[in-house]
Order: C-alpha cells, then structure tokens, then sequence
C-alpha cells in the first residue's frame, strides 16, 4: 500500500499532490493518506489544476479546501500583461511616425 | 519433445523384413507394435492438448522473457516499489541493502537456454539488509479473476552464483475496498550456478463469495533469500492454466511491447530511460504568436491504459514536472486525464509560442 501526500507553496496553495510510489516526500510535504492505493488520482480524484493551469485547492486548518473562483479570478487579473505583438509595435510605429509628419506634439 | 514415430525393425527396414511370424500371436504383437507407440506418445502429452495454445492462459505474465525495460536497463537500490523491467516490481523490507536489479544479455547462440532468447533479469545484493523479511521481484495480473478456481503451472529458468534458494508465491489481491488478501504457496527451488528450468502447479482458490475492489490482481511472485547477499539470473516466465509446464512461447517485441504499454509508455524512444536529456519523441507544438497564455496540447497514447494513468511530463534536460516553453523549463500542468490521452502544457506566461516536453504515463497496478 502507498502513501499519499500534498506539497502547499507560501501562500498554502496546493502544488503539487503525490503518491510516494512515485517520489519520495520532500520535508514540509503533508500526509493525507496511508495505505492507499498506488496512484495519487485514486485517493484524490480531483484535479489539482483548473483549466487555467491554477492551483484549485489550499490546505487550511488541517483540510484540503477548494479555492473560491473569485480568488482564482483575481489571481488571473495579477497576470502581466501581454507584450504587444509584432502587428500592434508596427501600428504604434506607424502612428508615430504620421504624428511627426504631420507635426502633431 | 517434438514428435517421433519409430516404427518396429521390418515395418520400414527393408534387411529384416519380411519377417515371418512364428505364430499368430507374434504376427499380432509386429502389427500392433507402432499402434502402441503412436498410443503412448498421445496418452504421455494429453495434458498439453489440453491446455490452451494461446492467449492469456497461455502465458498470463507479460514481460516474462524480459524483453521490455522502458524504465531504464539497470536499477541500483531502487526504493521497495519500483518498477524495473516492465511489469515486474522489486518490493522489500528491512534497512541497508544494497542491491541492483538489471538487464543481462545472453550470448548469441548459447544453448543453455533454448528458444536463444535475449536477456534476462539479474538481482544481485551486494550488502545484506538487517530486520529483512522479505524480498520479492513480483507481478500483478490485471483482475483476481485470473485464473481463480483454476490449476495453473508457473516456469521459469534460474542460477545464481552459488547453491541459492527461490520460491515461487502467489497471491489473490482483491483491490481497494476488497476481501482480504489470500496468499497461495508455491515452492522453493534449490539453483545452481547453471541454468535449469523449475516448474511448480498450484490451485487457485476460487473467488467465490468475494467482495472486488478496483486494483485487484492475481500476484505472482519470486522470493529471493533474506538478510543475505547473492546474485539471481531469472528467464522466460511463464504461467499458464493446467498441470504441465508448456514450452516457453515468446512473443513479438511488438506484441510485448503493447502489452506492456498498457501499463505504462512514454514518448522517449524505446532504449531512452526517462528523465534522459534525448530530444527524439519529444512532443512539440509551436502556435506561431507567442503569448502570455497557458499553452496547452493534447496528447494520444500508443495504447489505451487500465485506468487514468499518472502522467509526468519532463523538460529537454529531463526535469521532471516540468515542460519547456521558449525554451526554458515551466512547471507542467496537466488536465483531461483519461485512459486514451490527456492534455499537457503549462499556464506559465512567458511570452512564446512553442511549447516541449517529454511524457511518462503510468497505469501500473
């Protein structure tokens, strides 16, 4: 039988979830199940990561507890922004430049 | 033994015959000599007519011919529960053993072994564990119904580097959430330094009245000596229904191989182990506009799995959990894990459009 276990970052987000057929626990990684079967998905079969590739699930008071969208919202929002593509710097060049020739500020 | 049909001196050889019968009796006992011998030969090889020719009561082991090491080739001191050549896991107890599981080749041509088959496994302690009770190379047959109520024979070939011991075991495990193991005892074979061929039939119990749970297998195992060093050659595993060993039948590489694959493949090619830094197999997928976006791919395996396997994905330097996106390794993120493919990628917002890894998926019991 296998163990499972949970790795939080910083903020006590789930990271990362194990069964330790596969790796060993790091120190700070959580024990959530023992004598489980071999595969981390069969003792937890929630996925750890949303269609977004964020982190579902925060561990809190000893209990794994689902994110609410709106956190998982507002962590979206704090992503960079996105460089602008190649289009949108010619687009800016273009307007500069017409703005210079035309003898605008 | 293939078969031979030697007719009575004067049937074929033309110097003595014909022979004349002394008397009726004689004249009878000439005809009915070859008769007699066909007889036999049918009545000595009943119980291989009937047993099955093929499929899996012919052999229910996979990988018994260590043919498939997707793993990797060499194992040293793997943690109890590693999986070394496909199919076969390494599990023990006690502390401070050292120890290597590997692939050995035979030498072309060698008659030690027949069918010339190409490897085998070697388990060699170096250093004896304290506190060992047990330590087992095993394989767990897909469902307890296997063979359950059924009299099967297990073979194999074996030496080891001095007078050793090795038993054979089998046990019913019944799943999560299922009855309770029942383990069946086999026997314990003396080696040699030299290969021979040991063979031991067991029932096994019926699964009457039995709670299933997912999991459940039909285990079967070779138990090495305990708290002691030594070196174990084992070849051409084979388990099959009925009272007699059959002659080992190997399969196609290509039949193994997919049969293996059920359980476990990779992207790698076939003699990369994973986590190597080799670009062949790699999956790529170049969007041509680079974002800040999750990036993402779905992938297909070779072969469906027993279940929603445990997929890891590695980067070109074979870190695992990780994909490469522009070119430097993300954390992976993995969605849609099913039996027949999944979806990788990863949600890093570098600003690219192409998107590297290297996969694993693991489906084993």
């Amino acid at each position: 039988m296998y163990c499972h276990y949970i790795r939080l970052n910083g903020s006590g987000i789930i990271v990362h979830g194990f069964s330790d057929a596969f790796e060993a626990p790091q120190p700070g990684d959580i024990l959530i199940v023992e004598d489980g079967p071999r595969h981390f998905h069969e003792a937890f079969p929630d996925p750890l990561q949303n269609e977004r590739g964020q982190f579902r699930f925060r561990w809190a008071d000893g209990q794994i507890v689902e994110r609410t969208q709106q956190e998982l919202d507002a962590e979206w929002a704090q992503r960079p922004p996105a460089p602008p593509t190649l289009e949108e710097r010619v687009k800016a060049t273009e307007d500069l430049l017409l703005n210079i020739l035309l003898g605008g500020g | 033994m293939p078969f031979q049909f030697n007719p009575p001196d004067g049937f074929k050889n033309k110097t003595a015959f014909p022979t004349t019968p002394a008397s009726e009796d004689e004249f009878r006992a000439q005809m009915w000599a070859p008769f007699e011998q066909v007889r036999d030969y049918i009545n000595q090889h009943l119980p291989t007519l009937d047993t099955p020719s093929m499929g899996l009561y012919r052999n229910a082991i996979i990988n018994g011919n260590f043919d498939v090491w997707q793993r990797g080739t060499s194992f040293s001191n793997p943690m109890s529960g590693t999986y070394t050549a496909d199919r076969w896991i390494n599990l023990y107890d006690g502390t401070g053993q050292q120890h290597t599981i590997s692939r050995q080749s035979f030498i072309p041509g060698q008659t030690d072994v027949p069918n010339n088959p190409s490897y085998f496994v070697r388990v060699s302690v170096t250093s004896a564990a304290s506190g060992q009770t047990f330590n087992v190379l095993h394989q767990r047959i897909e469902s307890v119904r296997t063979f359950a109520g059924k009299t099967v024979t297990i073979s194999f070939w074996a030496k080891a580097d001095a007078a050793r011991t090795l038993a054979a075991k089998f046990f019913q495990n019944f799943g999560s959430g299922g009855s309770s193991v029942v383990g069946i005892s086999g026997e314990s074979f003396n080696l040699t330094t030299n290969w021979q061929k040991f063979s031991c039939t067991v029932t096994i119990p019926s699964i009457s009245g039995k709670v299933i749970g997912p999991g459940d297998n039909l285990g079967v195992e070779f138990f090495f000596p305990v708290g002691e060093t030594f070196v174990i050659d084992i070849a051409q595993v084979q388990l099959n229904e009925g009272n007699v060993a059959l002659p080992y039948q190997p399969r196609s590489f290509a039949e193994e191989l997919a049969l293996c694959q059920r359980y476990f493949e990779k992207s790698y090619d076939i003699n990369t182990a994973p986590g190597s830094t080799n670009i062949n197999g790699m999956i790529q997928f170049n969007s041509g506009v680079p974002t800040i976006n999750p990036i993402y791919i779905p992938v297909q395996f070779k072969v469906a799995k027993r279940i929603a396997p445990t997929v890891t994905l590695y980067d070109g330097a074979g870190a695992p959990g990780m994909v490469y996106k522009g070119g430097n390794g993300k954390t992976a993120s993995l969605s849609r894990v099913g039996v027949s493919g999944f979806v990788g990628g990863t949600a890093d917002s570098t600003n690219s459009s192409d998107l590297v890894f290297h996969y694993t998926a693991d489906a084993e019991l």
